[in-house]
């Protein structure tokens, strides 16, 4: 009931700024009117070639439907009077990157299409796709233009080319990838350690972890921190914890303290940073193969539980430390941030606030049709969810059976998530009609708290639900106990003309530079001349690029 | 007679020829890219042409030339690594009496051979770890552990020496065709004049299958830009570009996943010339040296 | 060949056998790896303690599989792909290999082709032309689309054209007598005769059609068309996270992902068909894949 009401009460809100809207533009007849709705079915009967990463999951569709033909699609197409017509659909990720790369590149574009940043850019350059600005403005509904306030404007902000947006993104959670300490809590009490929290006692703990035997098998197996070979560019198993209490935010546009925009893997503390790792290599502190290492060969140093000590992000509750207990039931795993000094801030380096970008290719007739679709997806998953046609499907029906697959969701979720879990495993109640919070979170609250309040023993038991509570409570915790956090986005994430040329091989150059100097092969001076280098093979110039952008 | 006998030639040729034309000379109109500073929405022939801009693009970036030099220096050591034990190996197999199992060895060690990169890819890449198999043997004989896949120094070794282990017994066949066709009665007339086993290996077998030897030694020089694409994309990572990047794998990341279509056409017409030189010295020499037409 | 006798020779035999059974072991373990591994338990293998022997022995990968449409679907668009394929490439590879198997003198354009041949093999405008014009002919998300652009493979027709330069000139020449043709040249004398060569290409053709994936991937738009290969490299492909903005539901996949039994049971079964049929034609490798006649 109340539910209906708040829908009544957004369409009134939508249709009251529109006829603002329309009194501005003059010609305002019925039919345009009704156009404007931002729930109104085109004016035409439109045939809408999409395309679509199905991924490899079970999309939980009750027996008929398919990823390109279920309830939602023919919501959607019922509501807006569209025809969906799905021209591509592969498997997953990457092939989807692949198949796109040859859309473009032959000129041979769907009619909306998801991407990312880097072909959100080239797509701009090449005026292959329609600028939505207005189209935004006219015909977002006031759930959609509510949902990117949360993050506070960083998504459209990042969009924006030239004071124009061509594409609706997804935004990224916030403190998503922020890097946290994630320790053996059994092996730091039997070996009376204080929690990892400064890098004096991270060096200890790592320390005592490698010699002090600290899964007290008699043999000398365990190793030290493990991390991936991207090691500065990736969000788990990377060593941004250390680069990021030193104020070093390799790979992102920093403002120096001048207030000069500068690229933050040339800083002086970025030197120091690599100094850290460099000695804690050679120490040994540092998995010793690292180097070489892929996400899920480190991963498999946790899972195998031969390393009690890591930096990853809240999410590595689901892997891969439920593989680590249910290799060894023993195992208690906690967070900690890591920070110069106990009331110092917590730096933590934000993801690029966009994630997928929806776009409409030059040309299409009806732009607004991306709009209206989000539209009633942002409907039907957060603001009403009784007009949802799989509304208390059991096993709940995968997103990615959406049309437009965008994952639109509130860039603070993460951390309500975190609260209301917390609030109803301690007994309290949650009512819908009460809680002034996102309410569309608090089945998924529930469930979770339902598990967390089973206890970790049952959860160490039952390891494969174990990863989601893992994540969602003690994840979770230290970032939103943290009071002093400096949530660090970089100040550029496009694409100069330069950097098209030339950003390729200065990234490796990067990479490279810092593999050496923290492997020990090359000295740490050599950070100078990588600085030097880089500047020299066309970073200044990039630099300057940048700034002249950003201005 | 003559002329009729040809017509019915060019008409056996006639349907492969049309395929050919349709599905390889058509699309040559890309090669068009390497001159152009393309936009895909312009198309191929509304782009801006550039001259040869982009090969000079090509000749100034310090990648192109490591790429080139990384392909020639895999690749020749692939040939020469894959010769010897291909040969050795037929040697060894020739030796052996019992029919049964040598057929068996054969079922065997031709099975890598079909088995895709993807595949051995992931298991190598567990086999070389610090943890894995090899390095734990090496500790066993007090050998310090090396870091395979991920040192400069060794990972060429290791592309060749995978590839030397997946089809060194498919290689092995040429070598095994050659041997049983040497005329028993040379062993024959060997034995009675009290050859050992070595000089019988060194003074008949070999001399007879020499041929053979040097003929696929000069077939092999037109792979000499072929490094192995699939082999190597499975098997490399950002830490061994500088050692492994090799031709293919750089056309076709810039190509397709950098959007840098010019500089990758660039490069793959300059690798096609190059093979196309290449493939005529090897038949020239192997007319010449081993009388021997290859096509 | 004759052999030696004597306690020596007994040793060298013995020493012989030894690495020969070495190598074999190497070429094999692979297999039995992965074979390890389709039957252990998901956990036992994430923690890498899996090598040859499997731990926690179970078959619910396999049971996983059989229950996987989309992976038989592919695998029938497989098998499709290499019956129909198979057979162009069959069928061309010998009318192109007896016309250009003819000396100059008697076939004077022959050069001229022959070069052309190997020209197509050399050069290539790239990918993306490629794919536009099979785009162009309306061949995509066809079958069509995976045999017409590698129906003529080059490879092949020169190992059958060199293997139909060995057999006999004074064949063709009574046959002429006889008064046939090219085509009953062709057909009665050559082919019979070449059935080494003629199993070995179609092996080559088999296997090259099974096992290549990249085709699928950008020529087929619907999943339901595409190959097995193509799906395989599709869900066994790593979960790339380096520069991924990281969302819940990628979690959630990237866990399913990592689901190594499952993938190891589908590649066996995958491998299945080949490890059936190439036992088979192996026999006539050795003769079939002559270089021709190597003059001395």
């Amino acid at each position: 009931m109340i539910l209906s009401l708040l829908f009544l009460l957004t369409t009134a809100c939508s249709s009251t700024s529109e006829t603002k809207e329309s009194e501005k533009k003059e010609s305002s007849t019925v039919s345009e009117k009704e156009t404007k709705d931002p729930f109104a079915p085109l004016p035409e009967k439109v045939t809408i070639n999409l395309a679509k990463s199905e991924g490899d999951i079970n999309l939980n569709l009750p027996e008929g439907d398919t990823l390109n033909d279920n309830a939602w699609t023919r919501f959607i197409e019922e509501k807006l009077q569209a025809d969906l017509n799905y021209v591509w659909t592969v498997k997953g990720g990457d092939p989807y990157t692949q198949k796109l790369k040859l859309a473009i590149a032959s000129n041979d574009l769907p009619d909306m299409f998801l991407v990312g940043f880097d072909e959100y850019l080239e797509l701009i350059k090449n005026d292959m796709i329609e600028d939505l600005t207005d189209t935004y403005k006219i015909y977002a509904s006031d759930g959609l233009k509510e949902m990117y306030t949360t993050d506070g404007g960083k998504a459209l902000e990042t969009l924006d080319v030239d004071g124009k947006i061509y594409g609706i993104s997804s935004m990224s959670t916030i403190d998503n990838n922020s890097a946290e300490v994630w320790v053996r809590q059994d092996w730091l009490d039997k070996l009376n350690l204080e929690a990892p929290t400064n890098l004096e006692r991270l060096k200890k703990v790592t320390k005592a972890f490698i010699e002090q035997d600290p899964d007290g098998n008699g043999k000398k197996d365990t190793v030290g921190i493990p991390g991936q070979s991207t090691f500065f560019k990736a969000d788990m198993l990377s060593f941004d914890a250390i680069f990021n209490q030193n104020q070093s935010f390799p790979g992102y546009w920093i403002k120096d303290k001048s207030g000069e925009v500068v690229y933050g893997s040339t800083t002086p503390e970025t030197k120091e940073a690599l100094r850290i790792l460099r000695d804690m290599y050679a120490e040994g502190l540092i998995n010793k193969e690292f180097g070489a290492m892929k996400s899920d060969q480190a991963s498999q140093l946790i899972a195998s539980n031969k390393s009690g000590i890591f930096f990853g992000s809240w999410w590595a509750g689901w892997s891969p430390l439920s593989d680590s207990v249910k290799n060894d039931p023993s195992a208690v795993w906690r967070a900690y941030t890591l920070k110069q000094s106990e009331d110092g801030p917590y730096y933590a380096k934000q993801e690029r606030p966009i994630g997928n970008i929806l776009v409409v290719k030059k040309g299409f007739s009806h732009p607004e049709a991306a709009i209206k679709i989000l539209n009633w997806e942002v409907q039907m998953q957060y603001e009403d969810q009784s007009i949802d046609p799989y509304k208390g499907a059991s096993p709940p029906v995968h997103d990615n059976a959406l049309p437009i697959n965008l994952q639109l969701w509130r860039a603070d979720s993460v951390l309500k998530l975190h609260e209301l879990v917390v609030k109803l495993s301690a007994g309290e109640k949650l009512d819908e009609a009460t809680y002034d919070g996102p309410k569309y979170l608090i089945e998924d609250a529930t469930k979770v708290a339902e598990l967390w309040t089973k206890g970790e023993d049952w959860l160490k038991q039952n390891s494969d639900k174990y990863g989601e509570p893992l994540s969602r409570v003690i994840g979770v915790q230290p970032l939103v106990a943290e009071k002093n956090i400096r949530r660090v986005y970089s100040e550029f994430y496009g694409k100069t003309k330069t950097m098209e040329k030339k950003w390729v091989n200065l990234s490796k150059l990067e990479d490279t530079a810092f593999m050496q100097i923290v492997l020990g092969n090359k000295p740490l001076d050599y950070f100078d001349q990588f600085v030097e280098e880089w500047n020299k093979q066309g970073g200044s110039q990039i630099t300057e690029e940048v700034r002249e952008q950003l201005k | 007679m003559k002329t009729r006998t040809s017509l019915h030639y060019h008409l056996m040729l006639f349907p492969g020829i049309l395929l050919l034309l349709i599905f390889s000379i058509y699309p040559m109109f890309g090669i068009v890219i390497a001159f152009q500073d393309f936009s895909p929405a312009k198309g191929f022939w509304g782009s801006d042409w550039v001259g040869l801009d982009n090969f000079r693009y090509m000749l100034e970036i310090p990648d192109s030339k490591r790429v080139f030099l990384n392909t020639i220096f895999i690749a020749v050591m692939k040939i020469i690594a894959s010769l010897v034990a291909a040969l050795t190996f037929a040697l060894l197999l020739n030796e052996l009496r019992t029919r049964f199992l040598k057929r068996f060895i054969q079922t065997i060690v031709y099975l890598p051979h079909f088995i895709s990169w993807v595949l051995i890819g992931g298991i190598v890449g567990q086999m070389l770890s610090l943890d894995g198999v090899v390095n734990q043997g090496m500790k066993l004989i007090g050998l310090d552990p090396i870091f395979f896949l991920g040192d400069n120094n060794w990972f060429p070794f290791v592309i060749v020496g995978t590839d030397v282990w997946k089809e060194f017994g498919f290689s092995a066949i040429v070598f095994l065709a050659a041997l049983t066709g040497i005329n028993p009665v040379l062993y024959e007339a060997a034995e009675i004049d009290g050859a050992s086993r070595w000089q019988k290996l060194r003074f008949v077998t070999l001399p007879a299958i020499s041929a053979t030897i040097i003929l696929i030694a000069t077939l092999s020089l037109q792979n000499v830009l072929n490094a192995g694409f699939e082999q190597v994309f499975n098997l490399y990572n950002t830490l061994v570009y500088e050692s492994g990047d090799i031709i293919d794998t750089y056309v076709y990341r810039m190509g397709l996943i950098e959007s840098q279509y010019e500089l990758a056409t660039a490069v793959g017409t300059l690798k096609s010339i190059v093979s196309l030189i290449l493939i005529y010295i090897s038949y020239q020499l192997a007319s010449k040296f081993a009388n021997y037409r290859i096509f | 060949m004759v052999y030696g006798k004597g306690p020596f020779n007994r040793i060298i035999d013995g020493a012989i056998l030894v690495i020969l059974c070495v190598i074999t072991a190497c070429s094999l373990f692979p297999l039995l790896h992965i074979l390890a591994i389709s039957f252990s338990d998901k956990s036992a293998v994430a923690a890498g303690s899996v090598i040859l022997w499997p731990k926690g022995i179970n078959v619910a990968a396999y049971r996983a599989v059989i229950e996987d449409k989309a992976f038989f679907m592919a695998f029938w668009v497989s098998v499709k792909r290499v019956l129909l394929g198979g057979g162009i490439q069959f069928v061309l590879t010998i009318l192109m290999a007896y016309p250009l198997s003819r000396e100059v003198h008697v076939f004077r354009s022959r050069n001229v082709y022959m070069w052309f041949v190997v020209f197509t093999m050399l050069f290539s405008g790239g990918l993306i032309p490629w794919y536009m014009t099979i785009r162009d002919l309306g061949l995509l998300d066809s079958i069509w689309a995976l045999v017409l652009p590698s129906a003529v493979p080059v490879f092949n027709v020169i190992i059958l054209m060199n293997f139909f330069r060995g057999i006999p000139k004074e064949l063709d020449d009574s046959a002429k007598m006889d008064g046939a043709g090219p085509w009953r040249t062709l057909m009665q004398i050559y082919l019979p005769l070449s059935l080494p060569a003629l199993a070995t290409v179609t092996l080559f053709s088999i296997v090259t059609h099974w096992n290549s994936f990249f085709d699928g991937l950008i020529l087929m738009n619907n999943p339901s068309n595409q190959p097995l290969q193509t799906y395989l490299n599709q869900i066994v492909v790593q979960f790339n996270n380096s520069s991924a903005n990281m969302t819940v539901d990628e979690i959630e996949r990237m866990s399913k992902l990592s689901n190594q039994t499952i993938n190891s049971a589908k590649i066996l079964v995958s491998m299945i068909p080949i490890l059936v049929i190439y036992p088979l034609l192996q026999k006539y490798f050795v003769s079939g894949l002559t270089l021709g006649s190597v003059k001395e």
